[in-house]
């Protein structure tokens, strides 16, 4: 495996070694850092370590930009929150921050230094219309309007098409599960709903308990296939397992919870890459006791398509064998997703769509340099 | 319910408003959302009013400001569409 | 780290420094340049003679390079691009435009990334120790304002982005060429003969574009920060008698958020940032048709 990402990952694992890095190691670290949005993450780190001030002013700045843009992010969830209160405020049930926006609401562990871009909520099924009714009459429209990307989301997946606010433009997806109707994996949204607790500043949210949101992010990161930001997301793993770790009957409770939801298997990988690449403490036994677990050769089966997608961080640290294992974990997020005879001609349709919109999406100059 | 009378203004905790005033214009920020306005000389003066003094009720707006009661009542209801003020 | 100045390379060793990887300083910031194109180094050699220089090493706060694309568009109506630390955000333009592309990608790095300060789209020069901060509609004539000032004495601390430090409030120079545009090319020629300009760049979302070299006093000196005194709204206009009117500051104020390029991003700071500078500073309107009576005006001002 590459060490040309030795210092982000000793970074992460042990931030006071920062305050020992030289300004060439900073050189390629910050854009490592950078390119896996990480950068804020480090930067918090090193605060909290106390370390800020050993750092190089230069890169000291970095981590203040990114970090600047990581509190607006936090700030405007917050004033969403605010007016989602208003607008949701008659649909009967919970409704669940999940990620990104759970992790600044409510101040958890991953939240310093992270970006996010969208709002992530959990509602009943049986809520979903309603949802989407209220959201509409609270300026929030649809932003698929192509009639198969439609039927994808509402028929298939198991979250409505994203959905823009006219004047914010604060982007919120909508789910009633965590994994598709169509996957192979059936789990149990409502289980995460009835053991979800209210956020204090804004009761009608909540979030989900501590082993759902360790599930909920190893499932994320184990079926979506989005590797662009795989570290990141194993980076956020890796901070709740730490928080939670040393309370009392937390690894045990994580256990018998991926059983319920049938999430054992994107748990043991989560697991087993923290552990990896992390050095994430976790108890010798629970691995083992993960259920669904795969077989030893599997699982190093897996390291060989999981390892390489983790490297894409940045292209300096980048695995010869990255875009084979990239495509093929593509293709395993979406088997995982829907049965076969949907799968083929998704694939070949949004693999048309992704070379056309590619062809006309960097910005021409003159609206790249207006403010 | 309450009568006009009873109804007491407020900035809303959440706002933090950063208020500062050039000549007869006030520039207001809503640390929440965010936005600045730029507002009038009244609309500032009942703004920077409720936030220095805390809750009012309308009766003592309109006296701080030399406007009849009525057009006090237009000018907070447009400044609540803002969420510069609150009441209850 | 020896410190030398980019214009004692020859254009040899400049190229050869530059295929791979020179880096330039520029206020507070490290750049490593990379780029093949010889455009790209005689444009460096007109105007950044003055700008240190280090060997390939230490902390760069960009990596850029500008090059020819691959593919067919390497003979065919050749074009080039701008690469930050491998990835690029433009799309690709015509081969001649190359050094106008890495200028703007420069400024474009430091204004997408710099949220440590408050970033305005405007131009700032010092003279007598006050900084005049001059935001620019476009077609008011700023770039030309600024040229004839920073050739007539004036300390140049940039041309497009005023840069305001969170910690102290102070300007904070870059020093960079002038980019002038059309009529404003023949203008700063005829007004100022010495005037030292790079390649012409024709067709560009612009226009012509051509970049003034920044005079050698206002780059020694790129490391001293400015204070603020004075912001003025310029707008030229044919046969206008030069004045100078004050300007609301609460307008001034909406104006400079506006069109800043980070006051959302900065939150309560951006407002306390933009606030204190509008305290600070004058605020004016400036109408004038006739460059010398206009940098007559704004000696004035600042005496």
């Amino acid at each position: 495996m590459t060490n040309k990402w030795a210092h982000l990952l000793l970074a992460l694992r042990t931030p006071t070694a920062m305050a020992g890095f030289d300004t060439d190691v900073w050189d390629l670290l910050v854009r490592q850092a950078a390119s896996a949005g990480l950068l804020g993450r480090l930067g918090a780190l090193a605060r909290e370590a106390g370390i800020e001030e050993k750092l190089p002013q230069a890169v000291r700045h970095h981590m203040q930009a990114v970090m600047t843009l990581a509190e607006q992010q936090q700030r405007a969830v917050r004033w969403e929150l605010v007016n989602l209160s208003e607008t949701l405020s008659e649909l009967q049930g919970p409704v669940v921050l999940l990620k990104g926006a759970a992790y600044a609401a409510a101040g958890l562990a991953p939240g310093p230094g992270r970006l996010f871009s969208d709002i992530d909520l959990l509602v009943p099924k049986s809520q979903i219309h309603i949802a989407e009714a209220a959201l509409m009459l609270g300026g929030w429209n649809s932003s698929h309007h192509d009639s198969y990307d439609q039927r994808y989301y509402r028929d298939w997946m198991h979250e409505l098409p994203p959905m823009t606010h006219i004047h914010r433009q604060t982007v919120l997806d909508l789910h009633h599960n965590i994994l598709p109707e169509t996957a192979r994996i059936r789990t149990h949204p409502e289980r995460i709903l009835a053991q979800a607790s209210p956020l204090a500043d804004f009761p009608r949210f909540g979030i989900p308990c501590p082993a759902d949101q360790v599930l909920h992010s190893a499932t994320h990161l184990f079926h979506e296939g989005e590797w662009e930001h795989g570290l990141r997301d194993l980076v956020d793993l890796d901070a709740l397992l730490r928080a939670y770790g040393h309370e009392s009957g937390f690894w045990t409770s994580l256990i018998t919870r991926a059983t319920e939801l049938k999430l054992g298997r994107p748990l043991f990988y989560g697991l087993r890459y923290c552990q990896k690449l992390l050095l994430t403490p976790v108890p010798a036994d629970v691995l083992q006791r993960c259920p669904r677990r795969p077989g030893a050769a599997g699982a190093l089966a897996m390291d060989c398509l999981f390892m390489p997608a983790f490297s894409t961080a940045h292209h300096s640290c980048r695995h010869w064998f990255a875009g084979v294992a990239v495509f093929t974990l593509y293709v395993r997020s979406h088997w995982l997703r829907m049965p076969f005879h949907l799968l083929l001609p998704h694939l070949v349709r949004k693999s048309w769509k992704q070379r056309v919109e590619a062809l006309v999406k960097r910005e021409p100059l003159e609206r790249a340099e207006t403010p | 319910m309450k009568t006009c009378s009873q109804t007491r203004w407020f900035v809303p905790a959440h706002a933090s408003l950063l208020i500062r005033q050039w000549n007869d214009e006030y520039i207001v920020h809503h640390a929440l959302s965010n936005d600045t306005h730029r507002i009038s000389a009244i609309p500032g003066e009942l703004v920077a009013c409720l936030s220095t003094f805390g809750q009012q009720s309308l009766s003592d707006l309109a006296r701080h400001i030399d406007v009849d009661e009525a057009e006090t009542r237009d000018i907070l209801e447009a400044l609540k569409a803002l969420d510069m003020v609150a009441c209850r | 780290m020896p410190v030398a100045k980019l214009g004692l390379l020859s254009l040899d060793d400049l190229a050869r420094r530059l295929a791979h990887g020179l880096t330039l300083t520029t206020g507070p910031f490290r750049f490593r340049v990379h780029s093949r194109q010889m455009s790209v180094v005689r444009g460096l050699a007109t105007l950044y003679g003055e700008f240190p220089i280090d060997d390939d090493t230490g902390f760069r706060d960009f990596h850029v390079r500008v090059d020819p694309v691959a593919g067919p568009r390497q003979w065919i109506r050749p074009q080039v691009n701008f690469w930050l630390d491998g990835h690029t955000p433009f799309k690709p333009l015509p081969l001649n435009h190359a050094f106008a592309l890495l200028e703007w990608g420069m400024n474009w790095c430091i204004a997408g990334h710099s949220h440590h300060y408050l970033l305005l789209h405007a131009a700032v020069l010092e003279r007598q120790g006050r900084c005049v901060i001059l935001p620019g509609d476009p077609g008011a004539g700023k770039s030309t304002l600024t040229a004839a000032l920073a050739l007539n004495g004036w300390r140049l601390l940039s041309d497009e982005l005023t840069i305001v430090d969170r910690d102290d409030g102070l300007i904070v120079p870059l020093a960079r060429p002038v980019s002038l545009k059309n009529q404003s090319i023949d203008i700063i020629r005829t007004f100022h003969t010495g005037a030292v300009m790079g390649e012409l760049a024709h067709d560009t979302h612009k226009g012509t574009v051509a970049h003034l070299r920044p005079p050698p006093d206002s780059v020694s000196r790129m490391q001293d920060k400015g204070r603020a005194a004075h912001i003025v709204f310029p707008r030229w206009k044919a046969g206008a008698t030069t004045r100078l009117s004050p300007h609301s500051k609460a307008d001034a104020f909406m104006h400079a958020a506006n069109h800043a390029f980070n006051y959302s991003m900065l939150g309560r700071l951006g407002f306390e940032l933009n606030a204190s500078l509008i305290d600070t500073c004058g605020c004016w309107d400036f109408e004038y048709s006739e460059l010398r009576e206009a940098l007559k005006i704004f000696n004035e001002l600042v005496s």
